[in-house]
């Protein structure tokens, strides 16, 4: 692997990641990107087709029978990853747990409803509903009204 | 967390702990006096309310049939501590004299729960939709 430093006029540092991408550490290279807070885009899997997607694209990451899936634009595809691991590197990027296993991207919610069980419901955009238990209530309540 | 959330939590917190300081403190200097023993049978009975509370609050517990479960423990606690404080030994008794200050009690804090998760869910729709 080549690195290759190049001084540049504009303020935002820019990445650039050339050559074969299907190599194993492409995928490696990207995760430390993103925990350094400067990428939001991930692999995301259909089977064994791999995809880059930016994760502004993506609704929600929910854990289902010990793998994480990413929901985005009706599709759902495998992250490989686990829900913790995401959580630390989308935290920044709009990203925040609302149950034991389902991580919100903030800007996919439309409207959050309080349940007399003492959970809430947020409505997304797209018209889906998740719960919102009641011991991430106060950390999301805070991410949204203070970091967001 | 506001100023005034903040007021809150900590105002129920210092009773919380002050409540079970209170009750031994006056144990030690009165003795175990009729009072202070119902005081302390429901203070034991608030702790357990809470600790049904505990299981409640993560996301398989959100149908109306678990409210309903977790209002049935509350008063099996209740009638439990009401029998140990030696209210009546009659159970249909016991159930007669607490069901309905029960239910009046437990309806009422689900309420005002309700009522301030709603107001909480406001402010942060106003936020949302700034976005």
């Amino acid at each position: 692997m080549n690195i290759t430093l190049t001084p540049g006029e504009n303020e935002e540092l820019e990445v650039i990641i050339r050559g074969d991408l299907t190599r194993p550490e492409v995928p490696e290279l990207i995760a430390a990107l993103n925990a350094a807070g400067g990428l939001s885009r991930l692999f995301v899997y259909r089977e064994d087709q791999e995809i880059l997607c930016d994760a502004q694209d993506i609704d929600y990451f929910e854990a289902c029978q010990g793998r994480v899936l990413a929901h985005l634009n009706g599709e759902t595809l495998d992250t490989r990853s686990k829900l913790y691991h995401l959580a630390e590197q989308f935290r920044t990027k709009g990203f925040i747990q609302i149950n034991k296993g389902t991580l919100v991207n903030v800007r996919r919610v439309a409207s959050i409803h309080a349940e007399f069980s003492g959970n809430y419901i947020a409505e997304l955009k797209n018209g889906e509903r998740l719960s919102i238990s009641r011991s991430y209530v106060r950390a999301f309540r805070h991410y949204v009204l203070k970091e967001y | 967390m506001s100023r005034f959330n903040l007021f809150i939590h900590y105002l129920f917190f210092g009773m919380g702990i002050g409540s079970v300081c209170a009750t031994g403190c006056l144990f030690l200097m009165y003795g175990a006096n009729e009072i202070l023993v119902q005081v302390a049978g429901w203070l034991v009975a608030s702790a357990l309310y809470g600790l049904i509370s505990l299981p409640f609050s993560e996301n398989f517990f959100h149908s109306p049939l678990h409210t309903l479960l977790h209002c049935l423990l509350c008063y099996v606690v209740t009638v439990v501590t009401a029998f140990l404080l030696g209210y009546s030994h009659s159970l249909l008794a016991l159930i007669q004299g607490t069901l309905p200050v029960f239910l009046i009690i437990y309806v009422a804090v689900c309420v005002i729960i309700y009522l301030y998760d709603r107001q909480s869910a406001k402010t942060m729709n106003e936020k949302l939709q700034k976005k």
